[in-house]
């Protein structure tokens, strides 16, 4: 059994994962759509009776009396029953206001009752026409229904309305794209961005109509927009992959022990550039938070070795300015006057005329001593 | 009413003390919510699924067994509620999986910050526990994130306590080999 550690342990780790706060009114939202407490009617019963032999008479006439209610109710139904009867629990909605509609809403949509929410979010919207929330939920019902049509022009119309409401474009947009309407939904997400450059959805979902429009060179330049601002998470390993699937490998991955972080390599490779800085700052953060063995940085540049010495170098050089306390064995350089070969998805290799490759493996701690 | 049980608020509520149905959303709606989030992936959505949660809850606390827990009882309802979700949005998923997922992303300021992991380093363990069966994914947040029992999680999940310390252990072998070797010691065998 190992009772030591050298480091956090994974266990240790997984408990430390950050959580997510769950939306402030949630517990508004819940009291709000929770029904009046009834006790069911057996309990409520045998509490009000006791155990006298009196109780024990008054239960056996209420319960005759509810099985002849109950038998009555069975004839009707099934000698006269109406289509109407079916509608029932929603006109029960009767006088509720426009908030608890809403949550209501919510709460049947997530249900999977998706044309009672739809109903829901149309009352809630009647009485309260200048809410937002309720035609871009609308829309979500619609969606979930498969409706896409109505979905689009609810969001229209409200985009008509309220043209500054982000997430009504980016909803209708989102719909365009998903009814294969690229070019629309392409230029929407422009507009978007004009007003919010960084508008992530935005950035990511543009890649994938320029994708679906078979326009390669837009597409690489859009996912190279989204991996400027976003380098971590699922979306930005997804969007490294499709700009690599293009033969675009401007932006890489790079293994620092146990981390994989996405630098871009053109800047890397680009000591005069001004965005240089940027990158190695973005790698040194995260030589910070690592116990990493020693640091390989290998340049290739075809037919050139000068170079690749001289582009090393400087890189060892940014990157020992910008991290305090980092010593020189802790640094390998390389240098190549070759292409880089670089392996791809689907097994096969390609070669890159200019290339730099930067990794680390974590720090071997078998050998230290082991503390109880 | 701070330090008062569940199971006595339980009781209160089911004699008319609706209002007091708060205190225990209060006391779970974190772990629910995030239950939910890892499924679904979208804050508006967990959102959701913990409300229908609670009212479930909330509908069928008479058959609430006093004898057990309150809160892997809760948490039961919650986890199968999550399995139906992801069931019926399976074959929605797959033809949405292209457009842009949510990721769980570090909240500054949270009570956290100053414990937490770099943003890098929660991706990481994100991805990891992402590639892992959902049934053990769960056990292994819950035991380790929630520190639940061994036994509570066979009652949840409703598998034997060997099985779930096998399911724990597989889970976090598998963890660390996609994490990077033997960078990580274990703290329990």
């Amino acid at each position: 059994m190992n009772l030591w550690k050298t480091e956090s342990s994974l266990e240790e780790k997984i408990g430390n994962l950050p959580d997510k706060n769950p939306p402030a009114d949630l517990r508004k939202r819940i009291m709000l759509a929770l029904p009046e407490y009834r006790e069911p009617w057996f309990r409520r019963m045998l509490r009000l009776v006791g155990t006298s032999p009196v109780g024990y008479r008054a239960v056996g006439v209420m319960v005759s009396l509810i099985l002849a209610f109950y038998g009555g109710m069975q004839f009707d139904r099934i000698f006269q029953g109406s289509p109407a009867a079916s509608n029932e629990s929603l006109t029960v909605m009767g006088d509720v206001n426009d908030e608890a509609l809403f949550y209501l809403g919510r709460s049947l949509l997530a249900a999977g009752q998706s044309t009672e929410a739809l109903n829901a979010f149309s009352r809630a919207e009647l009485l309260q026409p200048d809410n937002p929330q309720y035609p871009l939920w609308k829309g979500k019902a619609y969606r979930a229904l498969g409706a896409l049509d109505k979905e689009r022009q609810t969001y229209q119309q409200l985009v008509s309305k309220r043209p500054d409401l982000l997430p009504a474009r980016l909803q209708l947009a989102d719909n365009l794209l998903e009814d294969g309407q690229a070019l629309q939904a392409q230029q929407l997400y422009e507009q978007i961005l004009a007003n919010y450059p960084r508008e992530e959805s935005a950035l990511y979902n543009r890649a994938i109509a320029l994708d679906i429009q078979g326009n390669p060179n837009a597409e690489a330049e859009a996912w190279k927009s989204y991996l400027e601002h976003y380098r971590t998470g699922d979306s930005a390993s997804k969007a490294l992959q499709q700009l690599q699937d293009l033969g675009d490998y401007s932006f890489r991955k790079y293994q620092l022990g146990s981390k994989a972080i996405i630098i871009n390599q053109e800047c890397l490779l680009d000591p005069e550039g001004h965005n240089q800085n940027r990158e190695i700052e973005h790698l040194v953060r995260h030589l910070k938070t690592d116990s990493l063995d020693k640091l390989s940085i290998v340049v290739f540049i075809q037919n050139d070795a000068q170079r690749a010495k001289a582009i090393a170098q400087s890189l060892h050089k940014a990157i020992a300015g910008t991290a305090e306390g980092m010593e020189n064995e802790s640094v390998g350089l390389s240098w190549f006057d070759k292409a880089e070969p670089v392996d791809t998805v689907d097994k096969g290799t390609i070669s890159l005329s200019e290339g730099v490759l930067i990794f680390s493996a974590p720090q071997d701690n078998r050998n230290k001593e082991k503390t109880i | 009413m701070k330090d008062t049980s569940d199971e006595t608020l339980v009781q209160l509520v089911l004699k008319g003390e609706t209002h007091l149905f708060a205190k225990i959303i209060e006391r779970y709606e974190r772990p629910v919510y995030n239950l939910m989030f890892r499924y679904c992936r979208s804050e508006e959505e967990a959102a959701d699924l913990s409300q229908e949660v609670f009212l479930r809850v909330y509908d069928r606390l008479s058959s609430f067994n006093r004898s057990r827990r309150f809160f892997p009882w809760l948490y039961t309802l919650a986890v199968n509620r999550a399995n139906d979700w992801h069931r019926a949005k399976s074959n929605n998923r797959k033809k949405l999986d292209q457009l842009f997922r949510e990721i769980p992303k570090i909240e500054a300021g949270s009570e956290q910050e100053g414990r937490m992991l770099d943003q890098e380093e929660v991706d990481n363990l994100y991805k990891a526990l992402d590639q892992l069966p959902e049934v053990t994914r769960e056990m292994i947040m819950l035991r380790y994130r929630q520190e639940f029992p061994i036994f509570d999680l066979a009652d949840i999940f409703k598998v034997s306590e060997s099985a779930v310390k096998m399911r724990l252990a597989r889970g976090l072998e598998k963890m660390k080999a996609i994490l990077g070797g033997d960078r990580y010691e274990s703290m329990e065998d």
